[in-house]
């Protein structure tokens, strides 16, 4: 086996050669863990976090709360009847009715877009827990026209103020305050529901969310639900539910990256055989005399292969790099599943640093085989004789 | 002049593994660069096409707010309206697995007429086609309750055909046995504007509202928008000045925009889109002009010798100098031409793949070009440096070099 040393070696003797690769695979691993970094941001807002035995009620064939309806008389039967949902010690129901619509804001570049309304009861909060906290001003009064917002809308839309009024329709709502939710539900606009169905003449509610008795069966409820002719609702578990609400733009991001690295990569592996049959072809000389002096065809393959991998690997590290200062900026993307806008930032998480990395050296092994292949099979004699 | 091609040419074949490594680098760089531009183009253009005598009535609350029934009469009143369609999107879907598309609930009265600028009726019942497709497909709208026309890319895709029955799985409009809604395709329409999505169904709104009233599922029907045509000399402005000031008082506040501005609503939807589309279009660039400066610079060396004996010759510094720039943009303009002829001739298949997610791909001219000017580019800069290199040489130099 021939020492890494003399693999750097001959990587800083071409530097200039070994750059250009290097940089072209920095490229390429930059686009692959850019768009990642912005689905995996995207799809961390939805992850489900705190208590896991939250379920959520929406009509039959619903994919989304702006699909949903539920009729105020369903309502009743669900929070009342069924024997999952978990009841507090006087005995009620820890569930809670809410309202959900897309209404429009215009925002502060002037686009106008779509902002999540969701008509809330005092149990939402509850049932929320930790996971949400009052940053600013006072929460809504139940009953009184006012609105919280979510943390990131006073910066991105106009009017969005505490102390600006938000009107619905023809109702003018005071917002009084701003929260914080760590996850799917932090930048929407939160009232009492009541008012919002009043407010919007809107017949029904969208969805229930309840807290479920510990050790539920999740498939033994949703089939008692589908056996029931009275209640037409179909549950989920909140886990489910979010997960489901990434599939579109998270299908988009996924298939982007993939076809973009697929391309790029292929052009980056051409120009590093390139690289390395350069290096292969002035080195033929030298390559006879390891052979002479009994190195194995196997360490000389193995060792263009490495240089090749190392180049790639330094790409690769270059690549990351340039997507890191990346990491944490802010950006919002309409969620094509829920149709509203959602503010995220990009995510270079450990993980996609490990999965860059691996692409980058697969990338230079890809590059490497061929010409490593090329030098291993030399003939010690006729490559002595090459100058 | 001759001379210099003949050099070229062998130049290049000598090292033709070299060669059609980095051209083939280049087709893939140009392929794609053509393709992320060409996303971005094809989101512009729909909505700098769409027609502006056409408004979108719509309230002014949320696109999922409905608008009373009542107000088609108040509309079709207001002067400079030519005509007036309700416009209900359905949101079903055939497969679940499948490329969703638009399903959308119109008058069938005057929907094919006010729509006659944007598509063509290329196919009725019993085989009609041409110039009578279009009456025979209104008869069948009048006369089957269950009536749709759809467009080529969805009958292509689903091998649906005139006469079929297909059933479409409602998310919104379910029905209370969970049944699939069922439609009587009685037409295929052909679109006459590139950024018309083929991938559409319009069917009759009285359907659609009869059947949720007969399952007790709405009390009050309303419509998602109204589609307005107007007449050809009214001004847009002042017609949706006059429709909304309508309704200012309720009871559905509306906002009504020219149809492009609506698009271009669902266009900003994307945010940063384009940008993100920009910054990886450079990625593209930059990474092919290293791969090609890479080849340029191993040319480079190689030709020390050579450029020596040219020199000794009498052949002039810009002679020699011109020969590895030459080299560099027939490298460069070879992998260009393929991947830019690529992109073009897989317009149709990308359009296919993407389907409604981006409704009408297309790769506009000026994208091709815009990719001929970057392949000069990259060509010019990736020989530059090498041929000066080799023009500065001195002859005895470069002739000890081949040593």
């Amino acid at each position: 086996m021939l020492p890494i040393r003399y693999t750097v070696r001959n990587v800083m003797v071409r530097r200039s050669s070994a750059l250009l690769t290097m940089l072209g695979i920095a490229c390429t691993v930059a686009v692959f863990a850019g768009v990642i970094a912005l689905r995996d941001g995207f799809a961390s807002v939805y992850e489900p976090r705190g208590e896991q035995n939250i379920a959520v009620y929406l009509r039959p064939g619903a994919s989304s709360e702006g699909e949903s309806w539920i009729s105020r008389d369903i309502v009743e039967v669900v929070m009342k009847e069924r024997p999952e949902i978990a009841r507090a010690a006087d005995g009620r129901p820890l569930a809670a009715a809410e309202s959900f619509l897309a209404v429009y804001m215009e925002a502060k570049d002037g686009d106008l877009t779509n902002v999540p309304l969701r008509g809330i009861q005092p149990l939402s909060l509850e049932l929320m827990g930790d996971s949400v906290r009052l940053l600013d001003g006072r929460w809504f009064e139940f009953g009184a026209d006012e609105v919280v917002l979510g943390k990131p809308l006073p910066g991105r839309m106009k009017g969005a103020n505490i102390g600006d009024t938000i009107t619905l329709n023809l109702t003018p709502f005071k917002v009084v305050g701003v929260y914080e939710h760590d996850g799917a539900q932090g930048s929407e606009v939160w009232g009492d529901v009541e008012r919002m169905l009043d407010a919007l003449d809107r017949p029904g509610f969208q969805r229930v969310v309840a807290r479920m008795k510990d050790g539920t069966d999740i498939e033994a409820v949703k089939e008692s639900l589908a056996a029931d002719r009275r209640t037409t609702v179909e549950m989920k578990s909140e886990r489910e539910y979010l997960e489901a609400q990434t599939s579109a733009l998270g299908g988009i991001l996924q298939g982007l990256a993939f076809f973009l690295t697929l391309v790029m990569g292929s052009s980056a592996v051409l120009g590093a055989v390139n690289t390395m049959l350069a290096s292969v072809a002035s080195r033929t000389h030298e390559i006879g005399v390891l052979l002479a002096l009994g190195y194995s065809r196997l360490a000389i393959f193995v060792t263009f292969l490495f240089e090749a991998a190392f180049i790639g690997l330094i790409g690769g590290i270059a690549g990351v790099l340039l997507t890191l200062p990346f990491d944490g900026l802010g950006t919002g993307m309409t969620n094509f599943n829920t149709f509203t806008d959602v503010s995220f930032a990009f995510s270079v998480t450990p993980q996609l640093v490990g999965t860059s990395f691996v692409l980058a050296f697969a990338l230079g092994l890809l590059g490497g085989a061929l010409p490593a292949w090329r030098a291993a099979r030399m003939r010690p004699v006729e490559a002595l004789r090459a100058h | 002049m001759r001379s210099s091609r003949v050099l070229v040419r062998k130049h290049l074949l000598q090292h033709w593994v070299r060669s059609g490594l980095t051209v083939a680098a280049i087709t893939l760089a140009m392929f794609l660069l053509c393709s992320v531009i060409s996303i971005v183009t094809t989101l512009d253009r729909a909505v700098n096409s769409e027609a502006t005598q056409r408004l979108v009535v719509q309230s002014a609350v949320s696109l999922f707010v409905n608008l009373p029934l009542g107000y088609q009469e108040k509309i079709v009143a207001v002067p400079g309206v030519e005509d007036v369609t309700v416009f209900q999107w359905f949101g079903g879907y055939f497969k679940e697995d499948e490329q969703p598309f638009a399903q959308f609930a119109v008058d069938h009265e005057n929907f094919l007429h006010m729509y006659a600028k944007d598509m063509r009726v290329a196919e009725g019942p019993r085989g009609v086609t041409g110039d009578s497709a279009l009456e025979a497909v209104q008869a069948a709208m009048n006369a089957d309750r269950r009536a749709a026309i759809i467009g080529p890319d969805l009958a292509r895709e689903n091998n649906w055909k005139v006469g079929d029955t297909v059933p479409i799985i409602a998310k919104i409009f379910t029905k209370q046995d969970r049944s699939a809604w069922e439609f009587d395709i009685v037409g295929i329409y052909e679109p006459l504007k590139s950024n018309f999505d083929p991938r559409q169904m319009f069917f009759r709104f009285d359907y659609l509202r009869e059947t949720l009233e007969a399952e007790g599922m709405v009390d009050d029907m309303g419509t998602g928008v109204y589609m307005v045509n107007l007449e050809a000399t009214a001004d847009p402005g002042l017609v949706s000045q006059a429709i909304d000031g309508l309704f200012e008082n309720g009871p559905q506040r509306t906002k009504t925009a020219t149809e492009a501005v609506f698009q271009s609503f669902f266009i900003a939807m994307l945010g940063n889109v384009p940008a993100f589309m920009g910054a990886i279009g450079g990625a593209i660039v930059f990474a092919v002009l290293f791969s090609v400066v890479n080849t340029m610079l191993m040319a480079g060396r190689q030709r020390r010798g050579e450029a020596g004996i040219l020199k000794a010759l009498g052949f002039s510094n810009a002679c020699v100098a011109r020969l590895l720039l030459y080299e560099s943009l027939v490298l460069c303009l070879t992998g260009g031409a393929l991947g830019i002829g690529i992109a073009a001739l897989f317009e149709e298949p990308v359009r296919w793949a993407v389907g409604g997610a981006l409704p009408g791909y297309t790769v506009e001219p000026s994208t091709l070009l815009l990719a001929v000017g970057v392949t000069l580019v990259v060509g010019v800069v990736a020989g530059i440096g090498p041929a000066l290199g080799l023009g500065r040489l001195q002859p005895a130099d470069a002739l000890r070099s081949e040593a």
